[in-house]
Formats: structure tokens, C-alpha cells, sequence
């Protein structure tokens, strides 16, 4: 650590989530945004994004990785490449001894996510996967599971659905054939959303329950988006799994579309035990406001991001944020809470609680759940 | 509660406000005896049924072995879903309902008044759903997924 701070490196580029990680890194004093970098054989039009945010960020963009990782002054890797080179990228950054935040899912394949987890391992660096683990309303969940407040667990079920996107033009009622294996994550105009989304409700469940998932069925299905057909993957993932002892747990990932929700959309967790019940969400508390001003309108489809997944294209399209909820804690909105914790963990030299080890294991139910859904069986893990 | 809950959910339905339902999310909270778990899973199955446009093909069910909960993925024949859970709670605990229909395009959220509104809920009465009754109990010994095609 030189100048008394940690120094970040960021992979990725703008229409990655690195828009938001590196700015809350940069807002952490502990931390100071170093440089962006990628591989030197990076597809160019990543290269282009690459050095946009770097822009942005008004930090150099140092064209070889292995240069950036060899610098002295670079403490943290912020990884958001493509889920297709996670595996590859994150072993390097390992490898060369810098602590990772990891991009959510973890890797495109259980092999990628193993290799990652082996490497953070071996280079004893700190690191840490991107999930809601630290928003209120799951550190609320899991204060209660632990004092015990329904007695015993029974079941889960967690909800992640994402407002955003223009609806209404995937065909009606026809049914999505499932392909076992998943040969590519990242398309311009779309994500695998059970793998995208649906990474979230299951690494929420693996960590309030800290209890391992033994079987797996699941659905996927096309119910909205023409982008989504058109690059053959899902908008939409159901699973239902067994855990450890018997408990049963359920999720579902996709995106809904932008006037679907109030807000965001819905993320809503739900624990049944064998005393009560207690139910948690992601946009509680609120306010709820009304008044005479201009409504939320979803603007034309951006034409490099029609799924509206990034904060830039959200801007050049000239979107307003929706304001009728009004969150009474605004922590439950910020992402900057799960990097604070992430440099906390380094700081005290101690393992992240949502580590690549422990995200490895979403990476292995949700690939499961394709299978399942491919299949129409029962997935043992 | 339900019977009502349904004609309304079934009116906006019927108004096209939500496009085709394509998966439908419903978590009962409900003071229910051990032995009518099955039967309160069959009943919101039957509503769920009632709303999607296409039959039901199969239906995956999961208990705890005390019947504190039971746990449905149905799946239909063009290619929605639904995840229903019934969950046994004490006497003294609130009746609640939480609902989301997911349309093509858009979403019917509903919840149940609780707290200091509990009193405007009508009684909850699951019943209904009767002939679903034997596939989810085949379901629940083998646990494993069952046909439930129509015909």
C-alpha cells in the first residue's frame, strides 16, 4: 500500500457494472482509483469501453494487463471482464497477488469459478464476489435466522426480478427448449437472466443458510424479450432446491420490464420456520410519494443496451429515475457498502464471507439449474 | 379472501392490463392443520390453473416432515410456471398472503392487510382443487416431478 491508501485497478469498461464499483471504491478513503486495464488481446470494441470509463474516471488505461498487475502501487483488482475470460483474467490477477472484488456470477462455468476460488487460495489474497449480502434488509435476515426468531428453518424463498426493459415482444405461450450447457454469457443486447439475476437469490440463500444444496429443478422461459430469443437464452429462471437437513428453498431471476415495479423491482425473501414466519424487502422501508410531476416513462430502447442494464446508457437515453418509493434508508440503495466490507475484510486480514469459494458453489446450482430445466429432472449436486 | 382475491385478480386479467400471465408467485401464511397442508397446495394450484392461458403439464411438490411448509413448481404446457407455498403457522398468528401474477406485460402484486389492518381480511378458505389432491401426494412420496396433463 503506497500513499496510505489501497490502490484499485479496475477491469472493464463502461456497460459493465465497473461504473458503479469503481466509483464506490473511489469514494472509500481507505482506496484510490490507480488505473483501468485489460488483456492485450481484448476484443476492440471492449478495449473502446475499457478506455471510455477510464475517461470517466480520469485514471490512465494501461493496454496490458500483466504491466498493471506488475505495478506496486496497484493493491485491488475491481474485476468486471467479460464472464467469458473470468476464469483466465481473475486467476492472473491472483496469481499476481492482488486482492479481488469479483464481479457477479463469479465464472460462466463450475470450472472457471473452482480455478478462481484455488487461485485466490493459493496466492492468499483477499476477495470477495459482488451480492446483496450487506443491503439492510438481508443483514436483517440474517440477524433473525441466527437469534432463532422462527425457530427452526423449513424454507426459503427469495425473489430477485429486475424492472428494466421494454416487454411485449417475445411470442406468447411457446414454450423455451433448454440447452444443458451454457456456451455464452455475454451478448450485446442481453444476458442469461437466471444466470445474471438469478445469481443473487441464490447466493443470498447459500449464505443466510449456510447450508449446502443437494438437488436442483428448474425452469427457464422467454416470456418477454425478442433480444433475449434472438440470442437463444432465458429472461426468466425458476428453481426449487432441497438443502442440507431438509430444508426447501425456491428463486426466481429474470426481468420484467421497466413499468413492471415502483421502483427497481421486486426483491422480497421470505423465511418459514417452524415457530413463524418473517418476510424481508429489498424496498421496505418506504416512502411512498404522489404528487403533480412527470411520471416515470421508460424512453425508446437504447440501441447498444435495450435491456437497460447500465447507469451511462441510462443517461445518453435520457431516462429519469423513477421516484414514486422513496427508500427511508438509503443504504438499501447503495452498492457501496458491500466494497467497504470487502476492504474491511483486508484491513483485517480476514475472509470475505461471500469469498470465490463460497460463490463458486451459485455458479454450480445455477449451471444445475439449466440442466434441470434442460432435462425436466431432478439435479443432484 | 381467496374466492374474492381471485375474481379481482381474474377481472384484471380479463382487461388485458398485464399481457398473457406467464408465472405466478403466491406465499400463504395460514393457522392450518398438519393434514390439510396437500389441500391448501391444491387449492392455490387450482387458482393458479384457473389463471395461466395454457394446462398445467407437471407438478413438483416438497414438504417438511413436521408439514410446517409445502413448496409447488407447476409448470404449463406453454411453458409458464408457478411457485406456491403454503405455510403453517400458530393460532395466533397473522393470515397472510402474498401474491405476484407476472404478465407478458407487466405484474399483479398483492398483500394481504396485516398488522393494525388485519381486520379487513375475510376468513381465508382454501378449499377447492380436490382432483389435484392425489397427484401431489404421489408427488410428495416420491419427490419427484408428476404429469398432471389434462386428458
Amino acid at each position: 500500500m503506497e500513499k496510505g491508501k489501497y490502490g484499485v485497478l479496475v477491469l472493464g469498461g463502461r456497460r459493465t457494472h465497473q461504473e458503479s464499483y469503481a466509483r464506490c471504491f473511489a469514494e472509500d478513503e481507505r482506496c484510490e482509483l490507480i488505473a483501468a486495464s485489460d488483456e492485450l488481446d481484448a476484443p476492440s470494441e471492449y478495449v473502446k469501453l475499457n478506455k471510455q470509463l477510464a475517461d470517466d474516471l480520469q485514471i490512465p488505461y494501461i493496454p496490458n494487463l500483466n504491466e498493471a498487475l506488475a505495478r506496486e502501487d496497484v493493491d485491488i483488482v475491481s474485476s468486471c471482464v467479460q464472464n467469458e475470460r473470468r476464469g483466465r483474467v481473475n486467476v492472473k490477477c491472483a496469481e499476481a497477488g492482488k486482492h479481488l472484488y469479483l464481479d457477479k456470477p463469479l465464472a460462466m462455468s463450475v470450472e472457471d469459478a473452482q480455478a478462481i476460488a484455488a487461485a485466490v487460495q493459493k496466492a492468499g489474497v483477499c476477495n470477495q464476489m459482488f451480492s446483496n449480502m450487506h443491503n439492510p434488509w438481508a443483514q436483517a435476515a440474517k440477524q433473525a435466522l441466527n437469534n432463532g426468531e422462527i425457530g427452526e428453518l423449513r424454507a426459503i424463498h427469495c425473489d430477485v426480478l429486475f424492472a428494466k426493459g421494454h416487454v411485449g415482444t417475445a411470442p406468447v405461450g411457446r414454450k423455451r427448449v433448454e440447452k444443458p450447457t451454457v456456451e455464452r454469457y455475454t451478448f450485446l443486447e442481453a444476458k442469461r437472466e437466471m444466470f445474471d439475476v438469478g445469481v443473487y437469490p441464490v447466493s443470498m440463500i447459500n449464505w443466510l443458510t449456510q447450508k449446502p444444496v443437494k438437488t436442483v429443478f428448474g425452469t427457464t422461459a422467454n416470456y418477454f424479450f425478442q433480444e433475449h430469443i434472438s440470442c437463444d437464452i432465458e429472461d426468466f429462471g425458476a428453481l426449487m432446491m432441497t438443502l442440507e437437513e431438509g430444508v426447501v428453498a425456491t428463486i426466481i431471476g429474470g426481468r420484467a420490464g421497466w413499468m413492471s415495479h415502483p421502483k427497481g423491482g421486486v426483491q422480497r425473501l421470505h423465511l418459514i420456520g417452524t415457530r413463524g414466519t418473517l418476510a424481508f424487502d429489498g424496498a421496505q422501508p418506504r416512502l411512498e410519494v404522489f404528487a403533480d410531476e412527470e411520471p416515470f416513462r421508460q424512453t425508446p430502447p437504447h440501441p447498444m443496451d435495450p435491456m437497460g442494464m447500465w447507469a451511462s446508457t441510462q443517461t445518453e437515453s435520457g431516462m429519469v429515475p423513477k421516484r414514486q418509493w422513496v427508500a427511508v434508508n438509503a443504504a438499501s440503495e447503495q452498492q457501496g457498502p458491500d466494497m467497504r466490507a470487502f476492504v474491511d475484510c483486508i484491513e483485517a486480514g480476514r475472509e470475505s464471507e461471500m469469498n470465490a469459494a463460497f460463490a463458486a458453489q451459485s455458479v454450480a446450482i445455477i449451471r444445475a439449474g439449466y440442466e434441470s430445466a434442460a432435462s425436466g429432472k431432478i439435479i443432484e449436486i | 379472501m381467496i374466492q374474492s382475491l381471485q375474481q379481482s385478480v381474474q377481472s384484471v386479467i380479463d382487461e388485458g392490463r398485464i399481457g398473457s400471465p406467464v408465472f405466478l408467485r403466491c406465499i400463504v401464511q395460514a393457522p392450518i392443520n398438519a393434514a390439510d397442508t396437500v389441500g391448501s397446495i391444491a387449492t392455490l394450484t387450482e387458482i393458479a390453473n384457473n389463471w395461466m392461458p395454457d394446462p398445467p403439464e407437471q407438478i413438483y411438490a416438497l414438504d417438511s416432515i413436521d408439514s410446517t411448509q409445502i413448496t409447488a413448481m407447476v409448470k404449463y404446457a406453454g411453458g409458464q410456471s408457478a411457485l406456491l407455498s403454503v405455510n403453517r403457522i400458530p393460532a395466533d398468528q397473522e393470515i397472510s398472503v402474498d401474491l405476484r401474477l407476472v404478465g407478458n406485460n407487466g405484474i399483479i402484486y398483492h398483500e394481504t392487510p396485516t398488522g393494525p389492518y388485519r381486520l379487513m381480511n375475510s376468513p381465508l378458505n382454501l378449499s377447492g382443487g380436490d382432483d389435484l389432491v392425489d397427484a401431489i401426494r404421489q408427488g410428495l412420496e416420491s419427490r419427484q416431478p408428476i404429469s398432471v396433463m389434462e386428458g
